[in-house]
């Protein structure tokens, strides 16, 4: 009983985030952007280390680099000499690189890039969980009342534009919506098992079902069982929470995957 | 009769680069007029421009004498160019016509507005392709669904951006003839784009000829004639299909 209560606020935590991060994956999915997912929690990851450089709030920072970041790639596809991918691909690699310099030298250093590759869930504390759930509740009430705009702007600018839906402002607002939300799960989760929800619950969603209705759903709930069962076979197995959950997840995606091409 | 579309001394550049020069015509509300002209003579960019998408630099655009930014756009329906559309859209073929008609789609859609997807479906003969996905359809099956959704909202206008393309002959067949059955049935003006003159002679009422400046509009037979394709082509190597040209 103890240790299962030593594991309520990770497992509450866990939970949120993977729901939250799982839904919007099924956007970065169907968008085709699936490589703002891997850039964003980077440049959310510069962002904790600027705050661990200067002493400042990690959060802080992470949000405000993340605001840079949304806005850089709400307007980069307009241009059109450079890629998209090649963008991306940039901010990712340039903000990787600009993290672990920035903290080389802390004494910590070693402890806390490791951190931000696969966050520290065992030690989520209330107030993080506090915001975990307002920014969740927040997030979900913006996507379920305006779910069309966004699922419209993702599948064609014109039609949304003939329906008077604005493509650059939804956009934008999708993208901060992500932002935000990597932002806040990054610190919990680490930007590798925010990446690995953003893209394998939906993709797996993608082999079973048919719809949009049950693909949200689908997603959703698969993200939902593999952090449970990860936080509590990993503390079972005395392994580290954040990559054990990320192989549960690719290894059942492979496993789906055999399912479906023998069951063709 | 009142007009749907009035277009007056309509041009745009970007730049130096001039796109459309000095378009003027209008279309009575109920008739069939293909736009048709050459690749890159425009015929994509006025269409955007009379669903909003694009805006024009110089002139007057009014759609059902609004001006197009004012225009309801339930008024309007769309059919895309299958060819520019996602097929991997995890999407059944009647959540993509239930898409058109509320803004609560794809979580909350009422048994009404499901019956009103599957009536537009009936309507274009696609009623047994409404749990299909997206990706199951043939091109002239697609093509069906999208003028399901553009119609499931009854619009005044319907708009389709080369619809023969990517679909096979009888397909092809198929959806003039459907088009044609709804026009006559819900008095709707249908605006196409084709770079056909064989289909924009026997199906329109009128028929604009493009390239970047208006060649011609009016009547099939006057708009297609031998002089006004020369000058939009340069070339009509297959006039010999069109039948009633002078």
């Amino acid at each position: 009983m103890g240790q299962i209560l030593i594991l309520e606020y990770p497992l509450i935590a866990g939970i949120l985030s993977s729901i939250l991060i799982s839904y919007i994956g099924v956007y970065v999915v169907l968008r085709r952007n699936i490589f703002i997912g891997l850039a964003l929690p980077q440049i959310a990851g510069l962002g904790l280390a600027t705050g661990f450089l200067l002493g400042k709030s990690p959060l802080i920072f992470s949000i405000i680099f993340i605001l840079i970041g949304v806005l850089y790639f709400t307007f980069s596809h307009q241009n059109r000499t450079i890629p998209s991918e090649a963008i991306i691909g940039f901010a990712y690699v340039f903000t990787s690189a600009l993290s672990i310099l920035f903290i080389a030298h802390s004494p910590k250093g070693k402890d806390e890039i490791i951190n931000l590759l696969f966050g520290n869930i065992l030690v989520v504390s209330f107030n993080d969980i506090l915001y975990l759930l307002i920014i969740t509740f927040i997030i979900f009430l913006i996507f379920f009342k305006f779910h069309r705009n966004f699922l419209i702007v993702s599948y064609d600018s014109d039609i949304a534009k003939i329906q008077k839906i604005n493509p650059d402002l939804w956009n934008f607002i999708f993208y901060l919506l992500l932002g935000i939300a990597i932002s806040i799960t990054i610190k919990i989760i680490g930007s590798l098992l925010v990446f690995a929800f953003l893209v394998i619950p939906p993709v797996a969603g993608l082999m079973f079902t048919k719809n949009l209705k049950n693909l949200f759903l689908f997603s959703t709930l698969y993200g939902l069982v593999v952090v449970i069962a990860g936080i509590f076979l990993s503390f079972y197995f005395d392994m580290p929470t954040g990559p054990f959950i990320v192989s549960l997840l690719g290894t059942l995606l492979l496993l789906f995957y055999a399912i479906k091409q023998v069951t063709k | 009769m009142s007009n749907a579309i009035e277009i007056k001394n309509l041009s745009l550049s970007y730049g130096k680069i001039k796109i459309l020069e000095n378009i003027n015509f209008s279309i009575p509300e109920g008739d069939f007029v293909s736009i048709v002209g050459p690749n890159g003579a425009g015929k994509t960019t006025l269409m955007k421009i009379l669903l909003g998408v694009i805006k024009y630099n110089i002139g007057e655009v009014k759609i059902f004498g609004k001006d197009v930014a004012d225009v309801d756009p339930s008024l309007i329906g769309y059919v895309p160019q299958i060819k520019t559309m996602d097929r991997s859209f995890p999407a059944l073929a009647i959540e993509l016509v239930t898409s058109g008609i509320t803004r609560r789609w794809p979580w909350f859609v009422t048994g009404k507005e499901k019956q009103k997807s599957l009536e537009a479906l009936t309507l274009v003969k696609a009623e047994n392709l409404a749990n299909r996905t997206l990706s199951e359809l043939s091109g002239g099956e697609l093509q069906r669904v999208c003028l399901a959704r553009s119609i499931v909202r009854n619009p005044k206008l319907v708009v389709l951006d080369e619809p023969a393309t990517g679909i096979d002959a009888i397909g092809e067949a198929d959806l003039y003839n459907l088009l044609e059955a709804y026009q006559g049935k819900s008095r709707a003006t249908i605006l196409m784009i084709t770079h056909d003159w064989y289909v924009a002679n026997h199906h329109s009422d009128s028929v604009l000829l493009l390239n970047r400046k208006q060649v011609s509009f009016g009547p099939p037979a006057e708009a297609l004639s031998e002089n006004n394709l020369r000058t939009a082509f340069g070339h009509i190597g297959h006039l010999h299909l069109l039948k009633g040209v002078k």
